[in-house]
This record gives structure tokens, C-alpha cells and sequence, in this order.
């Protein structure tokens, strides 16, 4: 091993990854053989060489192929409202698109307000059933559906968890505030069903289902959040649907209160659970 | 209102998301123009095929247009492009796997090269027969290697911007590169210069792992 470094080890030697030992053996190696310099250089030229392959052009008409796709997208956005779900467009159906006329900022979300206002209408009348989750009602229809990242068996939900709607546009600037006022309102900050005595402005929020997406996006976040959340407020942020999530702080840091994350809705699908993740806040205890 | 497309090419990269996010229809136009031309030099280089690239390029700006609001504001927005389009060509990478139709071998590589000029480059200069060179010999490299090459050695990134987009340590990064150089060193030697035509071994590969 006096004559002789193979490439893989000449080339971690040049990036400076060998250990201390190794490192000697090639010095002495480049010391005395012609070769293996020869070879050295000879790494160095691919880099070389692969800095210096051109890149081909891109192929015409691929922008305005790919700007007509974009244009499409964002129109069946703006239509989706109407019918629920419209099947992605193929790039010839779109051909001859024409430009929509602007609208303006808000009005592309509204439908998607206007819907999950209707939803939560809808399920608030029926059922006020779901006072919190045990693990047995939670596990049993509404996690069945969810997508099987949620299906962990060790996060079941065996804790208090409320799910609100509490209609809190939240805001980058005021998110502990805002967090802590719906956490004030709802039933889980002193524990249980105790409403408090100081709700004469502020009415407890009435629970809401625990959806198989909210379960599926929590087991989506359970991957970087070893806890479970406490509250989850079905809101918005900046004007964006959002679920609000409020993870107790633990014990054991001696701060106590609330970490606070505003996740996308689209949180359920997601397989990033780092990647759902808008916003986050910690509220501390009073 | 009239003044918001003028206005728009001053924006930052975030800014433009987040106006994105809110429902500015010409907002992601700006983003994808900015970015269009590296974006699209990542994926032809990682792809090789212009007709697998401009897919893929389509279908990472689609996806970023769609989980704009996924976007966490400490990346940089092009980092964060970047990965949606590495991300979109290792999809592409990973089908073609399925079904292999590529041969690999040397002695295919040669009329691999051809056929892939023949289809798809127009390009009457012999560049890019370099570049249908180089990318033949890039697919001997398995694609960890592979993209971390093509991101530091071919696109000129530094190694620790590489690392935030393939979202692995600069050290693996700087180890997957050593790596696939040495393996390349074989492929490549025809392109070097004449002058010092040293015969060089072949990597027997399998060396170290760490």
C-alpha cells in the first residue's frame, strides 16, 4: 500500500474526508509515485469536465407551455368552488386558454372559506356529540379513513383534545395573542369541562368533529412533534385556511404553556411533516 | 391596482409567494421566470432528455403553485425550488428504473448517445455531444451521487447550498461527489486533454463506506 491509492480514496482525500492516518498514506503514495499525481489531476479534470458540458437550450415553446399549464391551474382554482373538484387539466385541453381578468387577492379564497363555513354549519347543528376524543371513538370511524401515516397505534388518542372553529383570522404579528384568547375560551386550559367563570364575552367554543384529515395531519406531525396537541382551531391565517394546532410545552422545560403551529389544511397529504408547517408561536403560561 | 405588474418585478422571491398566497394572479408568473432557466438546467442535466426535463419542469412548478403556502419562509425560495425540481426529476428517475429501457453497459454507451442525438438534440455543433457524453457517463453513477455532482461540479453550487436543497450534510454531500468522481474517471477519459493521457485504472468501486 506504498505505490498504490485507489480513486475513490484519492478523490475523499481531496475533499478532505480521510481520517489522519489514511491522509499520511496518500501523501506518502503522492510523494513517490508519478501515477498516482497523474491520477489525482485526472480527478480534478472531471470536475472539470462536468463544469464544462453545456446546457442545452431549453426547447421552444416550453415556456408557454409551461405558463399555459400554470394558467389553468390557477383558473381551476378560482373555479373549483363551483363544483367541487375539477379534474386536472391536460396540457392540450388548455391550449387556448384565455387570460382571466384579475381578481383580487381575497376573492380566490373565498370559496374555500365560504365551504369550510358551510361544513362546519353543518356538523356544529348535527353533532355536538364529540367531547373530546378517546382513544376508542377517536381510532374507530373517523381515523379508518385517514391516510395510513395517521394510523400509528402509539398515537392514539388517548388524551383531551378539542377540536373549535373559533373564526380567528390568525396573524403573524399577534399569534400568541390570538392563541392564548381561543385557548382562554375553549374547554382545555384548566382541564375538562370547566368552562371557567370570567366567559360572560368570550362563550366556550363549541367542539367540533375530529375529522379523518385533522387525524391524518396530526399523525403527519407526530413525526417531528412527539406530543399531541391539546386544541386544534380550524381558522385561518392570513387569510389562508389553516388548523391552528396548540401542543402543551412539557413539564419538564419548567416554561409550561403552549407551543403554537399553524399547519395548512393540505397538511393531511402531506408526507413532509416539517414541510406543513406555516407558522409557529409559544404562548407562555400566565 | 393597474401598477401591480410593474411593481412585481421588484418584489423579492418571498414576497412574490406570499403575494402568490394571496391570490396575486401574476405573482408565480414572476417566480417562474426568474428562476426558469436554472430551473430548467438542473433538470436536463439530471434527466439528460429533453422531453423527460421539460415534463418534470412543468410538473415541479405546477407542484410548487400548488404547495406555494407550504413554503417555510427560513429556506430561501430558490432553495426551496430547487428541491421541488430535484424532487421531480428523482420521481422521473425512479419510473424509468421500473421499467428499465436504458442500457448501461459500455459497449451500449456509445449507441446510446447517438440514438439520444438522433432523437432529441438538434444542436449541429458537436457540444453537445460533450454534454450527451457526460450524461452517459453520469448515469453510472447511482443518483445520490449523481445529483450531488451535478449540483456542485456542473451547476457550480457551493457545497453547503447543495446540501440544503438535497437536505443531507455538506459532508455527505462532499463524500458523494468524491465518490461519483472517482467513478466517472473511466467514462470521462476520453475528454480530457490529450496531453496527459496517463492510463488510469478503473475504479473497482466498493472501496469505503462511511
Amino acid at each position: 500500500m506504498t505505490s498504490h491509492v485507489d480513486p475513490e480514496t484519492l478523490a475523499l482525500f481531496a475533499e478532505g474526508l480521510l481520517d489522519e492516518d489514511e491522509e499520511q498514506q496518500v501523501r506518502a503514495c503522492l510523494a513517490e509515485s508519478e501515477e498516482t499525481r497523474a491520477q489525482l489531476s485526472a480527478l480534478t479534470e472531471v470536475s472539470q469536465i462536468l463544469a464544462a458540458a453545456p446546457v442545452p437550450p431549453m426547447p421552444d415553446g416550453l415556456i408557454s407551455r409551461i405558463d399555459e399549464a400554470l394558467r389553468a391551474e390557477s383558473d381551476q382554482h378560482t373555479a373549483a368552488s363551483d363544483d367541487g373538484y375539477a379534474p386536472p387539466p391536460s396540457v392540450d385541453d388548455v391550449a387556448d386558454v384565455v387570460p382571466l381578468r384579475r381578481k383580487r387577492g381575497p376573492a380566490r379564497w373565498m370559496p374555500y372559506l365560504v365551504a369550510a363555513a358551510a361544513v362546519v354549519f353543518v356538523l356544529g347543528a348535527g353533532a355536538a356529540v364529540l367531547n373530546g376524543l378517546s382513544s376508542s371513538t377517536g381510532g374507530g370511524d373517523t381515523a379508518a379513513q385517514a391516510p395510513q401515516e395517521a394510523a400509528e397505534p402509539d398515537t392514539a388518542l388517548s388524551y383531551q383534545l378539542s377540536v373549535v372553529s373559533s373564526g380567528t383570522d390568525y396573524t403573524a404579528a399577534d399569534l400568541p395573542g390570538q392563541g392564548a384568547s381561543v385557548l382562554e375560551r375553549s374547554v382545555v386550559r384548566d382541564g375538562p369541562a370547566t368552562p371557567g367563570g370570567d366567559a360572560e364575552e368570550a362563550a366556550p367554543l363549541q367542539e367540533q368533529p375530529f375529522s379523518a384529515e385533522v387525524s391524518s395531519c396530526v399523525g403527519t406531525l407526530s413525526r417531528t412533534y412527539p406530543a399531541q396537541p391539546v386544541l386544534i382551531d380550524l381558522a385561518s391565517y392570513e387569510g389562508h385556511p389553516a388548523w391552528i394546532m396548540l401542543y402543551p410545552i412539557a413539564e419538564g422545560t419548567g416554561a409550561g404553556g403552549h407551543e403554537l403551529l399553524v399547519v395548512g389544511p393540505d397538511c393531511a397529504e402531506g408526507t413532509d411533516p416539517a414541510a406543513a408547517v406555516i407558522a409557529t408561536a409559544v404562548i407562555p403560561s400566565d | 391596482m393597474s401598477t401591480v405588474t410593474d411593481a412585481v418585478q421588484e418584489l423579492s422571491d418571498k414576497e412574490l409567494l406570499f403575494r402568490h398566497n394571496q391570490g396575486d394572479k401574476y405573482a408565480f408568473g414572476e417566480l417562474v421566470k426568474r428562476h426558469r432557466s436554472r430551473m430548467w438546467a438542473v433538470a436536463i442535466r439530471v434527466l439528460g432528455d429533453q422531453e423527460e426535463a421539460s415534463d418534470a419542469l412543468q410538473d415541479a412548478f405546477l407542484s410548487a403553485f400548488r404547495g406555494a403556502h407550504r413554503f417555510r419562509g427560513e429556506a430561501m425560495v430558490s432553495t426551496w425550488l430547487h428541491r421541488i425540481v430535484v424532487n421531480a426529476c428523482h420521481d422521473r428517475l425512479r419510473r424509468k428504473m421500473v421499467r428499465p429501457a436504458v442500457p448501461t453497459d459500455d459497449a451500449n454507451l456509445d449507441i446510446l448517445s447517438n440514438d439520444r442525438l438522433k432523437n432529441t438534440v438538434s444542436d449541429p455543433t458537436n457540444r453537445s455531444d460533450a454534454a450527451m457524453d457526460v450524461h452517459a457517463a453520469l448515469e453510472h453513477l447511482p443518483v445520490e451521487q449523481r445529483l450531488a455532482l451535478i449540483l456542485v461540479d456542473m451547476l457550480g453550487y457551493r457545497v453547503d447550498e447543495a446540501a440544503q436543497i438535497l437536505e443531507i450534510a455538506s459532508g455527505t454531500v462532499k463524500s458523494r461527489c468524491a465518490r461519483g468522481r472517482a467513478r466517472l474517471l473511466p467514462y470521462l477519459s476520453h475528454l480530457r486533454n490529450p496531453g496527459d493521457a496517463t492510463d488510469v485504472t478503473s475504479p473497482r468501486g466498493g472501496g469505503r463506506r462511511s
